[in-house]
C-alpha cells in the first residue's frame, strides 16, 4: 500500500488561513502522513523547522508578517537552518509566471497553484521523492536545479558567467 | 581554464530513505484522498469563515475613502484578496476566486499607495461585489448574472478584455 509508504514522514503545513490548513492536513492523512505541523505563517513556520524534524515544508506565499519567500531563503541560506536541502512544496494562488519565476528562484522544489487537489499535492509528492533535483549553489542562488530535466544545452553557459537569481 | 563560479550538489535522498520503495501514483489512495478533502470541504461555509475578512475589506476601503495613507491599506487588501481567491476556488465559490483575481491584478498593476484617489472605486466595486456573492451564498457556477458582474469587473481592472 502506498499509503503505508509515507507514514514515516513529518511534514510541516505553513499557511494563515486555518481552513486551507485544514484541507491539507485532511489530504496528508489520508494518504497516510501521522506526522503534520501546522504554521501560521513564514517565521512560525520558522519556529517549527527549528523544534522539530521536518522531512517536508508545504508552504503558502502570501501571509502575514513573515511571508512564504521569508521561510524558503532561511531554510536554504540561513546557517541556522538545520537542512538547506529541506524538500518545500509552495502552494499558492498566485500563477502569473513572473510570481513563479520568483518562487523558483527562492529556491523551491514545487510550484502548486490553488485550487488544492490530491491528485495535484500527490504528483508533487511523488516528485520530491521519487525525481529529486540536483542542487546548485551559485553567487546569488542556493537551491535545486532550476532546470528540470538535465539535459544538453547550447549557448553561453549562464552559470559560469556568475549571473544570478534569473540566470537559470 | 576559468574558475567555475557554481557548484553542482547531489543531496542525500532521505524521503527516499523514510519511503523506503516506489512511490508511485494510486489511483485508490487518490480516490480516498479526495474523498477525505471534500468531507472539509462540506463543513466549510465561506459566508460565514470570511466574514472578519470581509469587514476588513470594508474598514480598508472605507479609510482609504476618508484620506488615510493608501499604501498599507492597498497592501491589506492584496493579501485578503489572495487569500480569498484561493478559499474560493477550493471552497466552492469559483466568483470569489475569479473577483479576488481581477482586484489583485488591477492592484498588481501599480505601486501601493501611488494610484489616484479616485481608484477607489474600483476597489470598492470589487469589496462590494465580493460582499454580494458571499451574503447571498452564490456557490458554484451562477448563472449569466454572476457572470455579467465578473467579467465587468475583469474588464475595469485590466484582467480580461
Amino acid at each position: 500500500m502506498q499509503e503505508a509508504r509515507l507514514q514515516r514522514l513529518s511534514v510541516l503545513i505553513v499557511d494563515d488561513n486555518q481552513n486551507m490548513r485544514e484541507l491539507i492536513r485532511a489530504i496528508l492523512q489520508a494518504f497516510g502522513v501521522v506526522n503534520i505541523y501546522d504554521g501560521r505563517d513564514g517565521e512560525h513556520g520558522i519556529s517549527k523547522i527549528r523544534d522539530f524534524s521536518i522531512d517536508l515544508v508545504i508552504t503558502d506565499w502570501v501571509m502575514e508578517p513573515d511571508d512564504g519567500l521569508h521561510l524558503v531563503k532561511w531554510v536554504r541560506t540561513s546557517p541556522d537552518s538545520p537542512d538547506n536541502f529541506l524538500p518545500i512544496i509552495m502552494v499558492t494562488g498566485h500563477t502569473e509566471k513572473a510570481r513563479i519565476t520568483e518562487a523558483r528562484d527562492a529556491g523551491i522544489n514545487e510550484f502548486m497553484a490553488k485550487p488544492v487537489s490530491a491528485k495535484a499535492l500527490y504528483r508533487r509528492l511523488v516528485s520530491v521523492i521519487e525525481h529529486p533535483r540536483q542542487f546548485v549553489r551559485t553567487k546569488t542562488y542556493f537551491g535545486p536545479d532550476r532546470r528540470r530535466k538535465v539535459e544538453p544545452f547550447e549557448g553561453p553557459d549562464r552559470r559560469a558567467a556568475g549571473e544570478g537569481a534569473n540566470a537559470a | 581554464m576559468a574558475k567555475q563560479s557554481f557548484e553542482v550538489l547531489d543531496p542525500p535522498n532521505k524521503l527516499k530513505e523514510l519511503v523506503g520503495g516506489v512511490t508511485r501514483i494510486d489511483d485508490d489512495l487518490l480516490a480516498k484522498a479526495e474523498e477525505a478533502a471534500q468531507k472539509v470541504i462540506d463543513t466549510i461555509d465561506l459566508s460565514e469563515t470570511t466574514k472578519p475578512q470581509i469587514i476588513e475589506l470594508q474598514t480598508a476601503v472605507d479609510a482609504i475613502s476618508c484620506g488615510a495613507e493608501q499604501a498599507d491599506h492597498e497592501k491589506r487588501i492584496f493579501a485578503i484578496m489572495h487569500d480569498l481567491r484561493g478559499e474560493g476556488a477550493n471552497f466552492g465559490y469559483p466568483l470569489v476566486a475569479r473577483i479576488a483575481a481581477s482586484m489583485n491584478h488591477y492592484l498588481d498593476s501599480a505601486e501601493p499607495g501611488s494610484r489616484a484617489r479616485s481608484d477607489i472605486d474600483v476597489i470598492r466595486a470589487h469589496v462590494d461585489a465580493l460582499r454580494g456573492v458571499l451574503a447571498n451564498k452564490l456557490k458554484g457556477e451562477t448563472g449569466e448574472i454572476g457572470a455579467k458582474i465578473v467579467s465587468g469587473l475583469e474588464a475595469i481592472s485590466g484582467l480580461r478584455g
